[in-house]
């Protein structure tokens, strides 16, 4: 298996953050026809493993490539950008978050519910400007810009699920 | 098209001859086989010709009964008599919640904490159960197809876990069965839909069960199935049902004692009769005569409907959490199919309607409706229908973690990730000098380790003494096709390593698997003998033959002269050896080639994924894109 092939490559695609997600979803379809272990499931044990192995990759290769988030960290990563654990942020972002992670647990002890999907409805919208933002650092090859824009997704991404997770708790209530 | 033909028919073999495959409905109530005969799919019957067999096993010194005859024994001997076996497959004498087991049966605990049946056979695991109940429906396939099954298609409950997946694959083993995938219900249920009609678009499965619900919501396009989510309750099936319904008989006959075990399994079977007479009426007359009391009265469905709904209520909030999960919303799904007997329920229809704004489909029988699509999938697995363009993308059904610091669960797999999956993560030691880390493996969605399941633990030791936070120890789960896990776990700076399959926990231990084989098999040990005289000879044949295509077809474009001369003498050395009677020669020489040409198959496999990605593959590949076309090509 080439290891050295990365995820673009994989599925036949230009390596940047625009893709066209019907046509990612179709390469996948068509490399899983091709490597999935069902379609070796009466042969030996070692094709099996072998289509296993590839069926895996692909798997991961879509699972990256189809979320904003994770296509951004991994362009950065074949850009040779090594995210930080703690990174520092501009202090009007941050009291921002401090402000939306007030609300929601607030939201979480009212118990409400329209709240909280007018709060996730907000989250996706700052995502999708943050991800957009990300791209066109990225194509202009502003990477540090890009790299500030991923951390910022990266806090959004958190409370977002945190949100979802107190949405799911409070339907199944 | 495959792309190593490794096993490709050669000479020794008739292409033409089909393989015989079949798909088994394991069912917590009653279980089914069918196969694929002359293009279509049916369900096998036995010679009464009867299609449905009760999942129910009757032990005694004497005899040992399957099916009908043993479901007869329920009521004078109940305790012998196993039902609902499924309930307990995989899971430890602790984690039984499920009181009318606990109530019905003498549980006890066996190796490791696993669920014993105490019977007048002596104790028997969930998993021999299943294993009788699938030999009897093996030997009727074996009758009917004309000869042994060459590969089995399981179906499993997507919301089964690792261990009660682990033990539906015990069970198989231990009926002597090659099973070729475990294949999710609700999967199943979409493909014996799907080609029927052929559509695509996005389909919700709703299968209640004997003793489990699930519900997945599918995607079909193109003859490709991808689960886009899945949930249900492994604890919820139509035996539910029966139970509520039993609570109100007693409680309307004003009845508050202990019933014996009798009393209770003639009334159970009593409520199912009402329950399904209440599918056709409103108002069903009962006339209760057990040995603990006598009753007569009447049942409404409206009573019916007010003790259940809670059962329902939690249906439907599965139903929700699915369709989060998914993305989509419920007007986006076009379909709904329903499976398992308790969807006759006219409530659960009604149910299910109102929530996804739309009827059901009901034009397949819901009993038959897995065992048939697993036939499908099991003739298309074992090679009978090359051409095919099928293909099933499944998920994993519960999320995989790990224990870490406080009782806490950190989650490495979500669920609903499609499998076969790898993933890894980096731990670190909490204390200086500390040599040695315990890997602890658990699957659910909740927070705390205590409302997970623990599918087992093993320790990485020999970790170098370092200050705390140095170590960096990086733990890779991978999940297979059949949703079977393994864990390994590695120290980064000197190697040292461990690792498990997660597989003994709540199945059968290997070695029990193995004693279990003798004892059958030494009944008939010449037979046995034979047996796996002939299953080396022909293994080693069928490695000979495709080998020897594959070496002539593409041996010179990717081998070196010295690699072919190895390989072409391996060859004839194991035909050589396959002449003589010698088992364990064989299945050595067999292995030691099949070795030796790994990396060749590795080359061809590469090679023909290269073809593929970039669109010099075969014609059918390039059809079946054809909407991808442009993608394809544009390099």
């Amino acid at each position: 298996m080439d290891f050295n092939q990365n995820f673009f490559e994989l599925f036949q695609l230009e390596v940047g953050f625009e893709v066209d997600l019907e046509r990612l979803r179709g390469q996948f379809q068509i490399l899983q026809r091709e490597v999935h272990p069902d379609r070796y499931a009466d042969q030996d044990p070692r094709s099996q493993r072998l289509a296993t192995q590839w069926s895996m990759r692909v798997n991961e290769a879509f699972a990256v490539l189809s979320k904003p988030l994770s296509r951004a960290i991994y362009l950065l990563g074949l850009a040779n950008v090594e995210l930080e654990q703690n990174p520092s942020l501009e202090p009007e972002f941050l009291f921002e978050q401090i402000e939306l992670r007030e609300n929601l647990d607030h939201l979480a002890e009212v118990k409400d519910l329209a709240g909280l999907v007018a709060l996730l409805d907000g989250f996706a919208s700052k995502l999708t400007a943050e991800a957009q933002q990300f791209g066109e650092c990225f194509a202009a090859g502003e990477l540090d810009l890009a790299t500030r824009s991923v951390y910022r997704m990266q806090f959004l991404n958190k409370l977002q699920s945190a949100a979802q997770q107190t949405e799911e708790a409070l339907l199944d209530d | 098209m495959a792309l190593i033909q490794i096993t490709e028919p050669g000479q020794a073999l008739d292409p033409h001859q089909r393989k015989r495959a079949a798909g088994i409905d394991l069912g917590t109530t009653n279980s089914l086989i069918a196969s694929v005969r002359a293009g279509q799919a049916s369900i096998l019957k036995d010679e009464q010709g009867a299609g449905l067999m009760p999942s129910v096993v009757h032990f005694s010194q004497a005899a040992l009964l399957v099916g009908e005859a043993a479901q007869a024994m329920a009521s004078t001997d109940p305790l012998n008599t196993i039902a609902s076996a499924k309930r307990l497959l995989g899971r430890g004498r602790h984690d039984i919640a499920d009181q009318a087991m606990v109530k019905n049966y003498r549980l006890a605990e066996g190796e490791q904490g696993m669920v014993r049946l105490e019977t007048a056979a002596g104790d028997i695991s969930p998993v021999q159960v299943s294993a009788e109940i699938l030999k009897v429906l093996a030997a009727r396939g074996q009758e009917t197809l004309g000869g042994a099954l060459d590969g089995v298609v399981i179906t499993v409950p997507a919301y089964f876990d690792d261990a009660q997946r682990q033990a539906t694959r015990d069970a198989a083993a231990l009926a002597g069965l090659s099973v070729l995938r475990l294949l999710n219900e609700p999967t199943a249920a979409a493909v014996a839909y799907g080609l029927d009609s052929g559509e695509s678009g996005n389909i919700v499965v709703f299968d209640l069960g004997g003793g489990t619900f699930d519900v997945s919501l599918l995607r079909l396009s193109r003859g490709v199935f991808e689960v886009l989510a899945t949930g249900g309750d492994s604890g919820l099936g139509g035996d539910d049902f029966d139970e509520a319904l039993a609570a109100l008989l007693l409680n309307k006959a004003g009845f508050s004692e202990t019933l014996d075990p009798v009393s209770s399994r003639q009334l159970l079977s009593m409520a199912r009769s009402v329950k399904e007479r209440l599918s056709e009426d409103t108002v069903v007359a009962v006339s209760l005569d057990l040995p603990a009391l006598n009753w007569e009265g009447e049942v409404t469905r409206i009573d019916f409907e007010a003790c259940t709904k809670s059962l329902i209520d939690k249906a439907i909030k599965a139903c929700r959490r699915v369709v989060r999960d998914s993305g989509l919303k419920t007007s986006e799904i076009d379909q709904i199919v329903l499976v398992g007997g308790a969807t006759r329920i006219p409530a659960v229809r009604a149910e299910v309607a109102t929530f996804f704004g739309k009827a059901p489909l009901t034009k397949l029988d819901p009993d038959q409706v897995v065992a048939i699509g697993a036939a499908i999938q099991a003739d298309v697995l074992i090679g009978n229908k090359p051409d095919d363009e099928m293909l099933l993308l499944d998920v994993l059904p519960l999320s995989l973690g790990l224990e870490t610091m406080g009782g806490l669960v950190e989650k490495i797999i979500a669920r609903n990730t499609p499998i076969p999956v790898q993933r890894a993560q980096e731990f670190t030691t909490f204390k200086d000098g500390q040599t040695a880390m315990l890997v602890h493996v658990l699957q659910g969605e909740r927070e705390q380790v205590a409302d997970c399941r623990s599918l087992g633990q093993f320790e990485l030791r020999g970790i170098p003494g370092m200050v705390a936070g140095a170590a960096k120890i990086r733990v890779v789960f991978q999940v297979d096709a059949d949703g079977l896990l393994s864990v390994s776990a590695s120290e980064l700076g000197t190697g040292v390593s461990a690792a498990i399959d997660v597989k003994p926990s709540y199945g059968l231990a290997e070695e029990e698997i193995t004693a279990m084989l003798k004892a059958s098999f030494s009944h008939a040990q010449e037979d046995a003998q034979a047996r796996m005289l002939l299953e080396a000879r022909v293994d080693a044949q069928r490695l000979c033959d495709a080998l020897s295509a594959a070496l002539e077809l593409d041996g010179p474009g990717l081998l070196n002269d010295e690699e072919m001369r190895v390989l072409q003498e391996g060859v004839s050395a194991l035909v050589e050896v396959a002449e003589g009677n010698a088992v364990d020669a064989i299945t050595r020489a067999t292995e030691q080639l099949s070795q030796a040409s790994d990396a060749f198959a590795a080359r061809r496999m590469d090679r023909e994924v290269q073809r593929a990605l970039t669109g010099q593959s075969v014609n059918q590949v390039i059809e079946a894109a054809a909407t991808d076309e442009t993608a394809l090509n544009s390099d």
